[in-house]
């Protein structure tokens, strides 16, 4: 009689207990949980297509971190899985460099762990640091050039683009288009960067390209801290996000991003009736990548691989250029013939190209540490 | 003239005007929220010529009909349900017990209840995984593990609630005359208190549900897709749509706990979710 | 009469062991967890990490956090208070009390992003409330209130601090007799009076008591503040970033010592909330 009392919570708990141990049709991931460290590229193929078969056997490839309107991964998804019939679920599409190897080490030993990732290269050395990537050099690996790729095939930055700031001129009267200009009284409360320097990669470049307007360079990015630290005491920096939703409202009308993440939202904003200029400052350019990598030990190595394969293949460098990144083998797509003027509308001038120069390893984890022990004092909690 | 006469004239209109702009502090918000989600003019360029332009809900119906959108909803109900399923499994013996039996056991149990708000919910995140990321790591991949935390966390008020529907039923001299009368235990918890009961734990049902359809701290640590950590996703790609859905979601647990309010009312219940 | 037989006695540890099992695999194991993990930096037994966490910009977290919190609980109790008094003594209209207890009870309950947004769309820079105001001439930034600010986010948390009041106090404030009112009133005391002598130290203790169950609620709100001030010096902020955010690594130390004094914060105000509700039971069920 009592006994029956107590059923119901041991039935409740078995069903939880067992229910916990299998995954719920949302997951739809197939392959045996992350125990393939003994899978390397040459068991997946050494060709695309070797490759792409082994991805499909596979059945799916954990994807994180992959807004739509960032280099367009929309399109580059998209081809993604029209090509190769791949689900290729995105968790967390908004999450920062830093979240998303939160992520590795949160969801390690389950089937819904990140088999690649892209994040910012202030954030490739912790990664390696603590085995969270391993090396894979994809089948191109010789036309990407030496700057965008690790020497031992730890990441490839198969993208790059230029700070700039983007401005919603219908609420802005003068464009500002040097970081001088945006410390003008005029823009109080109206200068957005996209997220926290010490967790995204997207603020951490426009910390050192204020630096490089400010008398810094890549090896003194003090500058940079202290010039936000300015805009913050003069209110002219907000401390909202950059996100489409602010963007739309009007509530960021000057937002400092990639260029690359401008022409998606440009055109969103321009239905709902603003006016976007984006610019790039002249007085400080810096021009950077991501660094995409495979996870160490993932649930679906190969088709981890055949991600890489596509984002540095010509539908993945394609892809990037109708979002208005420049792609890592964009002189072997050049030499090809393969892009049309159409194409470049979105990409900044060639001019302002040539002047991009990549920051050392060294450089950026230097950058780190200053602005991990400075951005709070300074800038956060100021 | 009698003083009470007078008063009660100025304390209408003190009354009603504070009522007044106590509502007004509690629409404009939701109004403001509606007007950016169905109107696809930026408040920026809001003029008065354009009040009426271009007003339209397809962004929620989109919304609606997103397959991520309508699987983490299902996924969220499930989750509602096995954690209300739950918390009536450990708290209504519990609340019967201490009723009946031991009335003195009230505030202690009242206040142990209360302990889950007072442990900020990533940390509880975090001892949680660690603990189980080492002994039963299959544990934390399931989204339906979300269950035992939210009813960790609507503990407080489900307690409170079922508390306060046994009290108002009097269980106790329900409990005696139905054991004095020869009826067998099993009898008396269920066909005598568990019936007069439904309407506090329908109750304590519904503002788990309401709870559940809000809360986004425990998800996105855990990094799980119920329905408010995909609106927030949604909300990347289309912020209107999203807010309308949000809006949506408020409307309708609103509604249900009015309903709910209402059948309780009937009943001769009155809900002190965290009551003095 | 079987009224005490042998099954029922049995009852109340069988009853309680479900419970106490849960409450102990979810919620003091995980937290015995964190509070040794923040007495034990780096492996060995110190106050190392508990005394960091209180200074520099910690200590800056915890004294926004508390100001914030009060802030939000004092403003939020004493405008749910008065909404419960001004509703229990109007019989009229029928609908309004069953309609405000269902509106209370989802409103309490919100909060997170949609709250965040819905805020930014009226107070926001570009919001309907700003602008309207600024047709008017009047500039809300000049008064401090913007949506990401101090003001701004204490207006957004009375959005459930003051449903939540209300539902607390309600109870309470029935236990207030009119019949008491009317008698003081006859005895020739002014409405003042009555407040002061009779009607304020009965309502104190419930009130005391909701506004630091209100202080409890906002200390720990994460959602609603991280999208609109993410980088703000504020202790869950701080927290996130320590445990899950940031990679600084070796800093979780630091942020298991601040949870830790965030509970101990917090206990202290549970207990001083329980012991007021015992007084204030006095006057509810009699």
């Amino acid at each position: 009689m009592l006994k029956s009392r107590h059923i119901l919570p041991i039935v409740l708990a078995s069903t939880l207990l067992g229910g916990c141990s299998t995954s719920t049709s949302s997951e739809k991931t197939s392959a045996p949980a992350g125990n393939s460290a003994s899978a390397s590229a040459a068991s997946c193929g050494t060709t695309v297509d070797q490759i792409a078969t082994a991805a499909k056997k596979e059945g799916n490839v954990n994807l994180i971190a992959l807004p739509d309107n960032w280099a367009n991964y929309a399109g580059i998804l998209k081809s993604f899985r029209d090509t190769y019939g791949l689900e290729a679920p995105v968790a967390n599409p908004d999450a920062s460099s830093a979240d998303e190897l939160t992520a590795i080490k949160t969801l390690a030993g389950q089937p819904s762990k990140p088999d690649a990732i892209d994040i910012g290269p202030s954030f490739v050395g912790q990664a390696m640091t603590e085995k969270l990537i391993e090396p894979y050099k994809s089948t191109n690996w010789a036309e990407i050039p030496s700057n965008l790729k690790d020497p031992d095939g730890n990441w490839v930055g198969s993208y790059y683009g230029i700070m700039s700031i983007a401005t919603n001129t219908k609420l802005v009267s003068s464009t500002p288009t040097t970081w001088a200009d945006l410390k003008k009284p005029d823009y109080e409360g109206m200068v957005t960067i996209n997220g926290d320097p010490r967790e995204a990669e997207a603020a951490v470049g426009a910390v050192v390209a204020a630096a490089l307007a400010n008398g810094g360079s890549y090896d003194d990015i003090m500058p940079g801290i202290k010039y936000f630290a300015e805009l913050k005491k003069s209110g002219n920096l907000q401390t909202m996000d950059v996100t489409p939703a602010a963007l739309l409202s009007g509530d960021v009308p000057i937002a400092l991003d990639w260029s690359y993440n401008f022409p998606a939202i440009k055109k969103q904003m321009q239905d709902a009736g603003f006016t976007v200029a984006v610019t790039i400052p002249t007085d400080g350019l810096y021009g950077s990548y991501y660094s995409q990598s495979v996870v160490s030990d993932p649930v679906h190595p190969c088709a981890a691989r055949l991600w890489i394969e596509h984002i540095t293949g010509n539908d993945g460098a394609l892809g990037y250029l109708a979002g208005g990144a420049i792609p890592a083998r964009y002189a072997a797509l050049e030499k090809a013939g393969l892009i049309g003027d159409e194409l470049k509308k979105d990409l900044p001038s060639a001019e302002q190209i040539s002047k991009i120069n990549f920051p050392t390893a060294d450089q950026i984890s230097m950058w780190k540490k200053v602005i991990t022990e400075n951005w709070g004092p300074m800038v956060a909690d100021a | 003239m009698d003083p009470l006469m007078t008063a009660s004239r100025k304390g209408f209109v003190l009354r009603w005007g504070f009522l007044i702009l106590v509502a007004a502090y509690f629409v404009v918000p939701m109004l403001a929220m509606a007007r950016f989600a169905f109107q696809n003019v930026p408040t920026a360029l809001l003029t008065r010529d354009n009040v009426f332009a271009d007003w339209s809900i397809s962004g929620l119906l989109t919304a609606l009909s997103n397959p991520k959108i309508v699987s983490s909803a299902s996924i969220s109900f499930w989750i509602a349900v096995f954690a209300i399923a739950l918390n009536f499994a450990l708290l209504v013996p519990l609340a019967i017990v201490t009723e009946v039996r031991s009335p003195r056991l009230r505030p202690a149990l009242t206040a142990l209840t209360l302990v889950p708000w007072v442990v900020p919910p990533i940390a509880l995140v975090v001892g949680v995984a660690t603990t189980f990321r080492a002994a039963a790591p299959w544990f934390l991949g399931n989204t339906l593990c979300l269950v035992p935390f939210y009813a960790l966390w609507a503990m407080p008020f489900t307690y409170r609630v079922l508390d306060a529907g046994l009290q108002a039923i009097n269980a106790r001299t329900l409990y005696e005359a139905a054991r004095g009368l020869g009826a067998s235990l099993w009898t008396v918890i269920f066909r005598v208190l568990l019936p007069n009961m439904r309407a506090a734990m329908v109750a304590a049902a519904m503002l788990t549900v309401a709870l559940v359809l809000g809360e986004y701290a425990f998800a996105s640590l855990l990094l799980k897709s119920t329905l408010p950590t995909e609106m927030v996703v949604y909300e990347g790609r289309d912020p209107r749509g999203a807010l309308a859905l949000a809006l949506f979601v408020m409307v309708i647990t609103a509604l249900c706990l009015g309903v709910v309010v209402r059948l309780i009312r009937r009943r001769g219940v009155s809900i002190t979710v965290t009551g003095f | 009469m079987r009224v005490l037989s042998r099954p029922e006695s049995r009852l109340g540890i069988l009853v309680s062991l479900p419970f106490a099992a849960f409450i102990g695999l979810f919620l003091i194991y995980p937290v015995t967890v964190v509070v040794i993990k923040a007495l034990t930096p780096d492996g060995h037994l110190s106050a190392d990490a508990l005394s960091r966490a209180l200074s520099g910009t910690y200590r800056r977290g915890f004294i926004n956090s508390i100001e914030l919190s009060l802030a939000s609980a004092v403003l939020g109790g004493l405008i749910g208070v008065v909404l419960a008094l001004v509703v229990a003594t109007m019989s009229r209209p029928r609908w309004l009390h069953p309609a405000l207890e269902s509106w209370s009870a989802v409103a309490s309950q919100l909060g997170g992003v949609p709250l965040a947004f819905a805020f930014i769309a009226t107070i926001g820079t570009q919001g309907l409330v700003t602008r309207a105001l600024a047709e008017m001439g009047l500039d809300l930034r000049d008064y401090g209130v913007t949506v990401t600010g101090f003001w701004g986010i204490v207006l957004v948390y009375l959005y459930f601090q003051i449903p939540l009041m209300f539902l607390v106090m309600t109870p309470a404030v029935q236990g207030l007799r009119q019949s008491w009112r009317e008698a003081a009133a006859i005895l020739g005391a002014s409405p003042l009076r009555y407040w002061l002598s009779v009607g304020g130290p009965i309502l104190a203790p419930s009130v005391l008591g909701g506004i630091i169950l209100l202080f409890i609620n906002s200390f720990t709100a994460y959602a609603t503040v991280f999208v609109l001030n993410p980088g703000g010096a504020l202790v869950p902020l701080q927290i996130r970033f320590l445990l899950q955010g940031n990679i600084i690594t070796g800093e979780e130390d630091l942020g298991n010592a601040i949870v830790v004094w965030v509970i101990a914060l917090l206990l202290l105000s549970l207990i001083i909330m329980t012991a007021l509700q015992r007084r204030a039971l006095k006057w509810i069920h009699s």
